[in-house]
């Protein structure tokens, strides 16, 4: 499953060979354990649904078997080079939220001034942790959030990610981050 | 304002915090077993909603039409029985909505236009204009080619297309096992050729096209007792039982199967019109690809008959068969399935079916003289490996 690099001067550096840790049950079940809850973890906290998160789990580990070559080996640890998959899921799965949440807006609307409150502010106030302050942000705020502050992307990444332009990411952004204090300092 | 690094803190506890179900996980890991055993291919990057679900003899059957010569036109009206396929549109006497040259010689763009009016190009390989997925009653398999095409601006070639096609395939789990179907008829379609791919265990899976139903041929021929003399097939699978396809007068057949594991193949089955000598480099060319997709040498040698002079000859009239790209020094058996049923027809001439060392045999002289005769024939000849197939009919 592991092997050294080639070269002499680089015997040191354990690289990792993924396809043959998929081809064998025991080790692609072990990665699995390792990798899988991460990458889910790492979506469902971008996308703050589970379902969501199930289906591009699903997706993004679907690609990984398909591909496992494109790994290129080179690090110890695949999980960054998952997450990226994962990420480009991600951006997919905004993209397509955007064209499905410009059909439902009435719907949104009508529910909103018909029912509950749901400005995140309020319905934070009633929970105690951060998982909920997060919870509560709207979800193109709370992805541009993660993606801003946890991933390390620039605004234009962001804003690629999420299919919106610069200056509309950079405000989102700075009203995720005004409301998720909120929330969170509402809870405190 | 909370700073920055506090901020990230606080977002990595909440991404720490969420753990899948273990149901979940338990669930998508069976899923990736069964797609690690089935996955055969490293191309494309599609993303695929749902299973192509066709009815119940119809589990997958991915068509590619090859749409030759544009404005051919067709003088058989539709056929399409179980699984057959209406022409599809795109596929039509008309077919190409954007077949002006690409300034590739002669390759022609297509322009696929898809329910959401997102256009495509694909570039078929020399001499084929154009390049076309079909079938208004398989509507995923446009969608497939759709969702596969990652940057409009690549241009695929058959083979590439092909091979996405099957990972489409591989990539539907378990659904992909059964019985094939049909998908289209090149002649009713007026187009010169039709590609059906299909994945399953070895000898279940039927490719026909629209017109003689070969799934339907075989649940009939089933049900009477009436089964295809089984074919052995040196690819590593044992003995297999396959029956002889059969489509359109005036046609020829190339089939092959790329072995994948756990007793499954890959069915390749390309028909053309008789006359176009580029079927053969064709069907190459997309066997090449697979097996290279695959890792797996395939059974496929280019083995082709030929059927002269006509196509429907008359009772009494004397056929002749040639065939060329056949294993040297084997024999070829052959197999007629015709009006008084499924039977080889060695014993008409069995000494013209040695082949040469050259790889060809023939002209073999044939004669139908029983009135009982009259009507279709398929005839398959195989040396054990490659196999071609022919159909005529003897005409009263």
């Amino acid at each position: 499953m592991w092997r050294r690099g080639g070269s002499a001067s680089r015997e040191s550096v354990t690289t990792f060979d993924l396809a043959a840790v998929i081809a064998d049950d025991i080790a692609f079940r072990h990665w699995y354990d390792m990798t899988a809850p991460r990458v889910y973890a790492y979506l469902y906290s971008r996308t703050g649904s589970a379902s969501a998160a199930e289906e591009l789990t699903q997706e993004t580990f679907i690609e990984v078997v398909r591909s496992p070559r494109t790994f290129d080996g080179r690090s110890a640890d695949a999980l960054p080079w998952v997450i990226g998959i994962a990420r480009h899921r991600l951006s997919r799965h905004f993209r397509r939220s955007k064209l499905d949440d410009g059909r439902s807006n009435e719907l949104v609307r009508e529910i909103e001034i018909a029912g509950e409150d749901t400005r995140p502010w309020r319905t934070i106030e009633q929970r105690a942790d951060v998982v909920a302050a997060l919870d509560g942000l709207p979800k193109d705020q709370r992805a541009a959030l993660m993606l801003r502050f946890l991933d390390g992307l620039s605004v234009k990444a962001v804003a690629d990610t999420l299919g919106r332009s610069e200056d509309a990411t950079e405000s989102l952004i700075r009203r995720a981050r005004q409301s998720f204090e909120a929330a969170y300092r509402g809870a405190q | 304002m909370l700073p920055d690094d506090r901020l990230r803190d606080l977002l990595q506890q909440a991404e720490d915090r969420a753990r899948p179900e273990p149901e979940f996980m338990d669930g998508l890991f069976d899923d990736l077993l069964t797609r690690r055993r089935r996955h055969v291919l490293r191309l494309g990057r599609w993303e695929l909603p749902r299973p192509v679900a066709y009815g119940a003899l119809v589990p997958l059957v991915v068509v590619v039409a090859v749409v030759g010569f544009l404005g051919v036109t067709s003088p058989r009206s539709p056929s399409t029985g179980v699984g057959g396929v209406s022409p599809s549109p795109s596929a039509s006497a008309s077919p190409a909505p954007a077949a002006s040259p690409a300034g590739s010689g002669d390759q022609g763009p297509m322009a696929l236009v898809d329910a959401e009016s997102e256009t495509f190009r694909y570039l078929a390989p020399d001499g084929w204009d154009t390049f076309d997925a079909s079938s208004p009653e398989l509507p995923d398999v446009v969608n497939v080619l759709r969702l596969g095409q990652q940057d409009p601006e690549d241009d695929w070639t058959a083979a590439d297309i092909t091979a996405r096609s099957i990972e489409f395939l591989a990539d539907t789990g378990d659904h992909v096992v059964g019985e094939g179907a049909v998908a289209i008829d090149p002649a009713s379609n007026g187009v010169d050729g039709a590609l059906v791919i299909s994945v399953g265990e070895f000898g279940s899976m039927t490719p026909a096209f629209a017109g003689t139903q070969l799934s339907e041929n075989m649940g009939a021929a089933t049900a009477a007792g009436d089964v295809t003399e089984p074919l052995s097939r040196e690819i590593g699978l044992g003995e297999a039982t396959s029956v002889s396809g059969a489509y359109p007068s005036g046609h020829v057949m190339h089939r092959a199967y790329v072995p994948i594991g756990n007793d499954e193949v890959i069915e390749i089955a390309l028909v053309t019109k008789l006359g176009r000598d580029d079927s053969a480099p064709l069907f190459e060319a997309i066997l090449n690809s697979i097996e290279r997709a695959t890792e797996s040498p395939s059974s496929y040698r280019t083995c082709l008959v030929a059927l002269d002079p006509v196509s429907s000859p008359a009772l009494g009239e004397t056929i002749l068969f040639t065939g060329n790209g056949f294993r040297p020094g084997s024999v070829v058996v052959a197999t007629d399935v015709g009006p008084t049923g499924t039977h080889p027809i060695e014993a008409k001439a069995p000494e013209q079916f040695q082949v040469g060392a050259d790889g060809t045999f023939g002209p073999i002289d044939l004669t139908y003289s029983g009135p009982e005769e009259i009507g279709s024939h398929a005839i398959t000849f195989t040396d054990g490996v490659c196999e071609s197939t022919l159909e005529f009919t003897i005409g009263g």
